[in-house]
């Protein structure tokens, strides 16, 4: 308890230490340490903190400076332009075309047509694009009493207005072209960008401003900015590198859908598509895991293929009770193989020579997504990380040091 | 510039009687006034006073630093006990009258 009562002593501004520590050290050897007493150091500490002005300065300007900073992120931070269009669908008919519509080629397509993204085509291909405007599209089912039966909106989000309205106008129209659906509302013109709130901004900047300035007094007070500083820095930096050093993957997913009740039929199929010479194949088409003396088997444990038995049939089949739905995953370290790989292998697994020897009829019914794996470390994770475990070490070793 | 229930009032009282170094003064004020103040009260109240020119050290070989009221304190102290009197005063009167 002694101990502790030292710790807190510390708490007391440096100016107010050189004057009475010495003889509130020797006040606090004639009395019982207790709880109380701590609390009762602790709350005069704090009070000659606020007495001295320095906790009011440095939270008093923090808090000022974040303030404003959320002010400025809500007001000036990048803000995309959200266009919507709404579409009243017929769910078998556009579970069955959403594949088409959003696969990367209509995608393109669309990129092309409707002129997006002009400046950005010099600069990357357009199949990047595509994925980039697959990423920026959102469907939102709208339920009317009974859950599937409500209109579809087809939302778009983009820096600039007139190509978000462009694009959900044109994915709207593919479906209504395809009979998928019936359009209800055209692509509106976003006039205001979608920002941050500005009220969760300022409280947001409040919060940090109060937490840094209880930060900033306890480094004030223990005069261990030298170690906080460096190790911080050391933590980011290093933190960074690790990030950035750490091999990244990728997951390519995709579902193919059965028609049938049978699930040995849909486990033949499968049999079928990952035999060994089909991933032979697949390891020499696409050079996977190259400098691996066993790439397939690299290729067994990064891919992962599983029937789902849809009790309930499937809208976008026409199947009736009892079809399947195959997931196909597929994890690899480059984000356009993982998507090629996928999409080879929904295309085999729906191909009629494979069909045929399964007996099952099969098609795609999602397009390929590909995201990063959640073990990939991002390089702001890793800054972030490296940062906060730099100031609690540097903190710690500075108190430490203070101590001693 | 104090309060009545102010500890630093209470250091006042205990330091009128002679210098005292912190741990006699938490003593004394809990034997006169039933109150034990805190070490972090008491050297808010010190800091305070000391701010002030109401008290001053001591010159002392103890470990242990001792007070002693200066003029202005006691000025100071004789000032708030008028004052302390005329409410007690008035306040007793009235509750007579009650």
């Amino acid at each position: 308890m002694r101990s502790i009562l030292r710790y807190v002593v510390r708490i007391y501004p440096r100016q107010w230490r050189d004057r009475y520590q010495r003889e509130l050290h020797a006040l606090l050897e004639d009395i019982p340490p207790t709880w109380r007493t701590v609390f009762d150091v602790t709350k005069g500490a704090i009070a000659m903190q606020i007495h001295s002005g320095s906790l009011l300065s440095i939270g008093g300007v923090l808090l000022g400076v974040t303030l404003l900073a959320g002010l400025l992120i809500s007001q000036t931070g990048r803000a995309d332009y959200r266009s919507e269009a709404v579409i009243l669908p017929d769910w078998p008919r556009l579970n069955a075309e959403a594949a088409s519509v959003l696969s990367r080629d209509s995608l393109a397509n669309i990129i092309l047509h409707n002129n997006l993204y002009k400046e950005d085509r010099a600069k990357a291909s357009l199949e990047d694009l595509a994925l980039r405007l697959r990423s920026s599209v959102l469907l939102i089912a709208t339920p009317a009493g009974d859950s599937s039966r409500g209109p579809l909106r087809i939302r778009v989000s983009d820096r600039d207005p007139a190509q978000a309205q462009r694009a959900s106008a044109a994915i709207a129209q593919r479906f209504v072209n395809a009979n998928a659906a019936s359009l209800i509302e055209q692509a509106n013109l976003p006039v205001r960008p979608d920002r941050p709130p500005f009220g969760i901004a300022l409280r947001i900047a409040l919060a940090i401003g109060v937490l840094a300035g209880i930060l900033f007094a306890v480094v004030q007070a223990f005069h261990i900015w030298k170690p906080v500083a460096l190790l911080g820095l050391a933590g980011a930096v290093l933190g960074a590198a690790a990030a950035s050093a750490l091999p990244r993957s990728f997951d390519g997913l995709s579902v193919v859908s059965c028609r049938t009740t049978d699930p040995a039929a849909v486990r033949n199929l499968i049999a079928l598509t990952t035999a060994p010479e089909e991933l032979t194949a697949l390891v020499q088409r696409f050079h996977l895991f190259p400098g691996d003396s066993r790439p397939e088997q690299r290729l067994v444990q990064s891919l992962n293929i599983h029937p789902y038995p849809r009790p309930r049939g499937n809208p976008a089949t026409r199947t009736g009770n009892g079809s399947y739905d195959i997931t196909i995953q597929f994890r690899y370290s480059d984000q356009n193989t993982a998507q090629l790989v996928t999409e080879a292998i929904g295309a085999r697994l729906t191909e009629a020579d494979n069909q045929q020897r399964a007996g099952i009829a099969s098609e795609m019914v999602a397009p390929v997504f590909v995201h990063a794996a959640t073990q990939a470390p991002r390089g702001s994770i890793g800054l972030i990380a490296g940062l906060v475990l730099g100031i609690v070490s540097g903190g710690l070793l500075g108190y430490r040091r203070s101590l001693a | 510039m104090t309060r009545n229930n102010d500890p630093a009032l209470l250091v006042l009282a205990s330091l009128a009687d002679g210098d005292k170094h912190g741990y006699a003064m938490i003593e004394d004020i809990e034997r006169f006034y039933g109150a034990r103040l805190g070490p972090g009260t008491l050297y808010g109240a010190i800091t305070r006073l000391e701010e002030s020119g109401w008290i001053a050290p001591v010159q002392s070989d103890d470990r242990r630093q001792p007070y002693t009221l200066t003029a202005l304190g006691r000025k100071s102290l004789e000032a708030e006990l008028v004052k302390l009197n005329e409410l007690i005063r008035t306040a007793s009167r009235r509750l007579k009258q009650a």
